[in-house]
């Protein structure tokens, strides 16, 4: 009995112990970010690896000492190689708009914190994302290392081979950015805000930047996600394979650009003029659609996860090897047109509501 | 210990174990069942081809597959089995008119069986939560049950009432035993479209669809789709024989919602925001409030959009009621 009691003991002590981690704060946070050595992504340190939208048929890779390298496709002949860069541009830029988000909001975040009474297991997530992106980003930054090499070397068939590892790595890091910001918004949102009235300019600059996330996020899980799960050696590259032949499908990826509240807003909100109201209104109904939309995201990412939606995609996009998509849609049951159906209604209704609420907001 | 006692213990352990490997790896999440049960039902409804067979039957206007065989209103029967036939299967609005002028219109079962099909459609994919409401999740899948039992019990009316039709002649007996199939097949019909309009209730509590800031739960076509459910409920649970006054708010829900997908304004006067937050202050906390008023006649309704026949509506609670009304076009 004896020993069956200090076995049991035994065990509970490490349980407890294992427990009782060292409680974090916003300074680990912060560490884990400075600590980073972040890829395209950060600041000042930032180098865009991807083709100019302008010249599609040449790749710039520029280094953080300035040195610029100019590829130029055209001597390869490979439009794939141009295709699958430009998929990568829109890779980076989600990965800016996070990043905005993040530059924008952490100096208050990491001097605000120290004097809130926060919830310890929301720190303690906060961090382990923190630590997961840290994470991806070391693997990620190792593909990049072979992939600027293949890239320096010019030879197409090896670089659309690294472009997949590296893209697919750098959907990783997308991943856990977002799963990052997501969680530093909520906390910025509980405890840096103060006024989260309708009429506080501060709340909705920060609105405004949190729906870009939400739109980034979107236009990653339509557009580039799914095609992770791509068989065959075309991998992410099929995104853009598409381009030429289903132009209002990729029309969202123009969605990715940076809002900020206008002068123009901010004026006539702080104004006593019949421009007020009208502004005021205008406010209004974009946290009334901004509701609508981030209530219907959840239903549209249970969905997408409970979906086959690569299969879905390539069928869209006349990938699917013969077989037309009104066949593809013929062997799908009614719950599963149902699911498509929601999806689309939320990318062609909700989001373009929403989007232009926010265009009459912000530059 | 005895040997019986051994092999109870041991088969009591087994049957523990089996139970939790059972519940931890194959036991449906509390999370999707409603969802599977919902689809299931949807996939099931359309294998059935229910839409072709009311379809067949709305062409077949004529006996023993005769197309000379007209049914005629030239007889009193005759006449009664057109008037089910257009109840139950015209395509179009039914329009009861009176020296050329419009005194009012209400669509017929079938059409009405489209809609619930299509916000049905539209509410499924919602149920696919990660969000767990025991008692919500049982009034789903209690209606979905009772649906599918009248969905069943529509396929086999529509099935005789055809075997019927197609082997019988003008004979004064024959067209009154048809009529009697027919009259079965409208009641049929009738609670099918009952338990579509309980099943699209239950989905709408389920799924909560939308919030806004507390006040405002479901956005301005959830709303409409709530509203033509309460309103299709109360016009297949009253007394048949009142069901046409019923049937005239009923298309005043169905057109709203058929203008809200065409982008139209549809709330006479009203901006969207008043309309919801009206709505919404009698869904959210006073919902049998709100089951009451849909309850009430036209004329009822009518009087209460002009801010009259409320003395039974909490004080705090009518403005809301008129604009509901006014907003429908009462």
């Amino acid at each position: 009995m004896k020993k069956i009691f200090s076995i049991i003991l035994s065990i509970m002590s490490i349980f407890i112990l294992a427990g009782c981690g060292e409680k974090k704060t916003e300074k680990d946070v912060k560490n884990v970010f400075d600590s980073m050595k972040v890829i395209g992504v950060e600041g000042e340190e930032k180098s865009k690896l991807f083709s100019d939208s302008n010249t599609p048929n040449s790749i710039k890779i520029e280094y953080p000492d300035n040195v610029v390298e100019v590829i130029n496709l055209e001597e390869s002949n490979d439009n794939l190689l141009s295709k699958c860069y430009m998929a990568l541009d829109i890779q980076q830029s989600i990965l800016d708009n996070i990043y905005n988000f993040y530059e924008k909001h952490n100096e208050k975040f990491y001097s605000i914190m120290p004097t809130k009474e926060y919830n310890e297991k929301e720190m303690e997530d906060l961090y382990n994302e923190a630590k997961n992106l840290e994470s991806s980003l070391q693997d990620f930054s190792i593909q990049h290392e072979s992939f600027v090499t293949s890239a320096s070397a010019g030879v197409s068939d090896v670089m659309i081979s690294k472009i997949n590892i590296y893209s697919y790595q750098l959907n990783n890091v997308i991943e856990n950015s977002f799963n990052f910001i997501y969680k530093f918004m909520d906390m910025y949102e509980n405890y840096c805000i103060e006024n989260k009235e309708s009429t506080s300019i501060e709340y909705l600059n920060f609105s405004i930047v949190k729906t870009l996330v939400n739109f980034s996020y979107v236009i990653y899980l339509e557009n580039v996600k799914s095609f992770n799960d791509a068989v065959g050696k075309n991998g992410v590259c099929e995104v853009y394979n598409i381009i030429e032949t289903n132009k209002t499908k990729y029309d969202f990826t123009m969605f990715l650009e940076s809002f900020a509240v206008s002068e123009a807003t901010i004026n006539n909100l702080n104004t006593t003029s019949t421009l007020y109201a009208k502004t005021q209104k205008t406010v209004d109904e974009y946290y009334y659609f901004n509701e609508i939309f981030e209530q219907k995201l959840v239903a549209y990412e249970n969905t997408y996860k409970s979906f086959d939606f690569y299969n879905y995609n390539k069928h869209r996009m006349n990938l699917g090897n013969g077989v037309t998509y009104t066949d593809y849609l013929n062997t799908l049951s009614q719950s599963e047109k149902a699911s498509i159906s929601l999806m689309e209604n939320f990318m062609y209704t909700t989001f373009l509501d929403l989007y232009e609420k926010v265009c009459e907001l912000t530059v | 210990m005895k040997f019986w006692v051994k092999i109870i213990v041991a088969l009591l352990v087994v049957v523990t174990i089996g139970f939790a490997v059972w519940a931890f790896f194959f036991r449906e999440k509390d999370e999707v069942a409603a969802y599977n049960r919902t689809a299931d039902f949807v996939n099931y409804k359309y294998s059935l081809n229910l839409d072709k067979k009311l379809d067949d039957l709305a062409k077949l206007d004529y006996l023993k597959n005769d197309t000379s065989m007209l049914i005629t209103p030239d007889t009193q029967v005759g006449t009664n089995i057109i008037k089910v036939r257009e109840q139950c299967l015209s395509p179009y609005d039914i329009v009861l008119e009176q020296d050329s002028v419009e005194i009012y219109r209400y669509q017929s079962y079938v059409v009405l069986e489209d809609m619930t099909d299509e916000i049905i459609y539209d509410y499924l994919p919602y149920l696919n939560s990660n969000v767990v409401n025991n008692s919500a999740k049982k009034k789903v899948l209690k209606a979905v049950e009772d649906y599918t039992g009248k969905i069943g019990n529509l396929t086999v009316s529509i099935n005789e009432v055809v075997d019927c039709q197609t082997n019988i002649t003008n004979d004064a007996v024959q067209l009154e035993f048809l009529y009697g199939k027919y009259l079965n097949f409208k009641n049929c019909f009738r609670n099918a479209l009952n338990s579509a309009s309980n099943l699209i209730i239950a989905m709408q509590n389920y799924a909560n669809i939308c919030l806004y800031n507390d006040d405002i739960k479901i956005d301005a076509l959830n709303m409409s789709y709530d509203s033509f459910a309460r309103l299709l409920n109360s016009m297949t649970t009253i007394d048949e024989r009142e069901e046409i006054d019923y049937a005239k708010s009923v298309n005043r829900a169905y057109k709203r919602i058929i203008g809200l997908q065409n982008n139209e304004d549809v709330f006479n006067g009203y901006s969207e925001f008043e309309v919801l937050k009206a709505y919404n202050t009698l869904l959210n906390n006073h919902v049998d409030t709100l089951n009451s008023i849909f309850n009430c006649r036209d004329y009822d309704k009518s009087e209460m959009a002009k801010g009259g026949n409320m003395s039974l509506i909490k004080t705090e609670l009518r403005s809301s009621v008129q604009i509901i009304f006014k907003s429908m076009g009462y």
